[in-house]
């Protein structure tokens, strides 16, 4: 009784250590061919389990593969058995454990069946030993899902007892664990392989989108800056501003290169005609609309007599209106206008806005002649009339100035308030004897500074003159 | 009764059983030691030592009728049936024979992978009683279509 | 009734010869490769074949099975009695897998088929060497 219980203390102590160094290996490394060389050899080492396979299901070709062996003489590496061909081909295929004490005898029996009905007995495909008669082999399985086979085989009958089966179920289950690892880590590197394709075709959709976005920047940027070479050719000539003014100075700061805000000249038979005007809409919109704006007014100008102003602001409304489409109903498009008539021979002008002021500096200060709250071209409001024309007597010296939008709204960085008219006339009062360049370049300087970091937000237009 | 010679070989020189059945339906069966044919007189004598099948001679003694069934490692195997003839002491010559059967039969199964005790247990039994029993018929049991079917009459 | 010293002999390593007989007393002997132990009480042949051994278990369901066990050599004569046959569970199951693996090593696939697994009651076991 006590050499008994000696022996199966022994055998207990032989198995843990056996599936000890297993489970070592098995945190130590995620071969499947390591580990299963390592069960195989330690079977023979502790139970004299002299020949072992471990074979790997390739579901799609319905065979079981061979990736490791332990005491063989011929090679089975690589070796493949149909499932259902066999023990080992049976166990995959009914995935439940067999162990076979005479198989010798089992194919005897077999065989002379065979020959008795006149068939040609056809040997099955051999993996391991052609002469084994134990056998114990043991499905590998993944929840339910068949992993491989290990199979242990000896030519002795009857060689392996139940705690054989035991242990090398044990073992198949740790054969099963690397077999899962290896098939996870498989398919975490097929879905890293799938992941690196995907990113590199992204890297070159994105190289190939950035070069088309890259080219139609180029083309659009190059589109603009013809257009704005198109929009400066409405833009009055120094030469001729020259030739008519005493003095005169012009910012014209489209915010895209392009934009709504436009100056204005045109000299008469006995004075000239000066006006400012800011468009509805920036950029290429705005352009757009300064250019029907600027041929519309010449054509006005052209067609009637200046001795109403008003009219022809009336007449630029209308006519405007119908070219843009909408004459009766609300419009959207339009432009704040401020137009000058000089008479130098009077020292006479005339000035008529559209929410557009004119600025006088002279000795006296500087003062507002507003223009009628109405634009040109749409009303958001109610129909508002135009103002009759203002006339004033201006002396040498005077300075005038009309400024867009851009200069009076735009909002300072510390005050969060816009510039507005008050600071713009206590600039202009406290410059007016500058020259008319000067006092625009200073206002400039002075509303950058004022602007700090806020973004611009409209286009900056100031035309600033003095008359003959 | 003309019996094929590979049969007759099989009859006397494969493993052998002897098995009766008692008369109320009870059957038996035991392991024989060997057996002599007897062309002439058609007649098939089984050895076995009385103790060791008690219930197949009690039931050779009583219904009068048993089988004989013998088959060698190839599974080539036959089924003999017949009426008792007799039960009765064997000769010497019977025992000598008997015991060279037993020791072939040993020495094949140990050639066949089990240790020489295992068949001692059955086979190193020394035979004392012969069955002899009528050739009535014989089967062919060997595996495969013709199991079952007589081989002659 | 069967104990753990019986079980050796019940693995199919040496043929067990089963006799039967039939409702006129005809005896009829024949080899079965392994007798399938199924729980204490309960041993199972398999049926492959009909013949005349499943034909007097249909007269006369008593039947005699002599094993022998491979690692000591002793000899049981049972004395068994059928109850039924099963043609699915695990022992069904066991035999058939058993049965299809070897036939398809020695090219008999689908040639054998497993009928059912038939269930005997074991009455008595007897060691007789």
């Amino acid at each position: 009784m006590d050499n008994n219980l000696e022996e199966r203390l022994e055998r207990k102590t032989k198995e843990l250590e056996i599936v000890q160094r297993v489970a070592v290996a098995l945190n130590a490394s995620n071969e499947v061919e390591t580990i299963a060389l390592l069960m195989l050899k330690l079977m023979e080492e502790y139970f004299d389990f002299q020949h072992s396979i471990l074979l790997v299901l390739r579901p799609e070709e319905e065979v079981l593969e061979v990736v490791a062996t332990h005491g063989y003489e011929v090679d089975n590496l690589g070796k493949t058995i149909s499932v259902g061909m066999g023990v080992i081909g049976m166990v995959a295929k009914k995935q439940r454990m067999m162990r076979m004490a005479n198989l010798g005898a089992q194919r005897k029996y077999m065989q002379a069946i065979s020959k008795n009905t006149g068939n040609e007995a056809v040997a099955g495909q051999i993996v391991g030993l052609p002469d084994a008669e134990s056998q114990v082999a043991i499905p590998m399985m993944a929840e339910d899902r068949l992993l491989g086979v290990l199979s242990i085989e000896s030519k002795k009958i009857n060689f392996y007892n139940p705690q054989d089966e035991t242990l090398v179920t044990t073992l198949a289950n740790l054969g099963a664990v690397s077999l899962k690892n290896a098939l996870y880590l498989q398919q975490v590197e097929e879905a890293r392989e799938q992941l690196r394709e995907i990113n590199t075709n992204l890297e070159q959709l994105v190289t190939e989108r950035t070069k088309e976005l890259a080219d139609a920047h180029a083309d659009i940027v190059s589109s603009i800056s013809y257009a704005s070479r198109i929009q400066r050719e409405f833009i009055p000539r120094s030469t001729t501003l020259q030739d008519h003014l005493e003095d005169f100075g012009v910012v014209w700061q489209p915010r895209d290169v392009v934009g709504g805000d436009f100056y204005w000249f045109q000299p008469q038979e006995n004075g000239y005609l000066v006006g400012l005007g800011d468009c509805t809409g920036h950029g290429v919109p705005g352009a757009f609309m300064s250019l029907v704006s600027i041929s519309t007014l010449n054509r006005i100008v052209r067609e009637n007599d200046l001795s109403d102003l008003t009219s022809l602001l009336k007449q630029f409304d209308t006519s405007l209106r119908a070219q843009l489409g909408r004459s009766e109903e609300e419009s959207r498009d339009g432009l704040d206008f401020g137009l000058c008539y000089l008479s130098p021979n009077e020292q006479r002008l005339r000035f008529v806005g559209a929410k557009m002021s004119l600025f006088h500096m002279n000795g006296d200060g500087v003062n507002e002649i507003s223009g009628a709250r109405k634009s040109i071209g749409y009303d958001t409001a109610r129909k508002r009339p135009f103002r009759d024309e203002i006339e004033i007597t201006y002396s040498v010296g005077d300075t005038f100035l009309m400024a867009s939008d851009g200069v009076i709204d735009q909002m300072g960085s510390e005050t969060r308030m816009c510039y507005g008219k008050q600071r713009l006339e206590k600039f202009l009062a406290e410059h007016k004897e500058e020259s008319a360049q000067k006092i625009c370049d200073d206002l400039i300087s002075t509303l950058s500074i004022y602007r700090g970091e806020n973004a611009v937000l409209d286009d900056v237009t100031v035309f600033c003159f003095r008359p003959n | 009764m003309e019996i094929p010679l590979n049969c007759q070989d099989v009859l006397l020189n494969g493993i052998q059983h002897v098995g009766s059945a008692s008369a109320d339906l009870l059957p038996s069966q035991n392991f024989a030691h060997g057996a002599r044919l007897n062309l002439t007189e058609s007649t098939l004598t089984i050895f076995v030592q009385k103790n060791f099948c008690k219930n197949v001679v009690r039931d050779s003694e009583t219904t009068k009728r048993v089988v004989f069934y013998s088959a060698v490692p190839s599974h080539e195997a036959y089924q003999v049936k017949g009426d008792v003839v007799s039960v009765a002491p064997l000769s010497e010559a019977d025992v000598s024979e008997s015991q060279q059967y037993c020791d072939q039969v040993i020495k094949t199964l140990t050639e066949l992978g089990l240790s020489p005790d295992i068949p001692k247990k059955i086979w190193g039994r020394v035979a004392d009683t012969g069955i002899t029993i009528e050739l009535e018929q014989i089967f062919n049991q060997t595996p495969g279509p013709e199991a079952g079917k007589p081989i002659s009459k | 009734m069967i104990k753990e010293e019986h079980l050796p002999a019940m693995q199919g390593l040496i043929p067990a010869c089963v006799t039967t007989c039939s409702a006129a007393g005809e005896p009829n002997a024949t080899v079965v490769s392994q007798v399938w132990y199924v729980d204490e009480e309960h041993v199972a042949l398999s049926h492959q074949f009909f013949n005349k051994t499943r034909r007097n278990i249909s007269e006369n369901p008593k039947a005699a099975v002599m094993i022998i066990s491979p690692e000591n050599g002793s000899a049981y004569d049972l004395t068994i009695s059928y109850e039924r046959t099963e043609t699915e569970g695990a022992l069904f199951d066991e035999m058939d897998m058993q049965l299809e693996a070897i036939a398809s090593m020695t090219g008999m696939s689908g040639i054998f088929k497993l009928l059912g697994a038939d269930i005997y009651k074991v009455e008595s076991i007897v060691q007789v060497a």
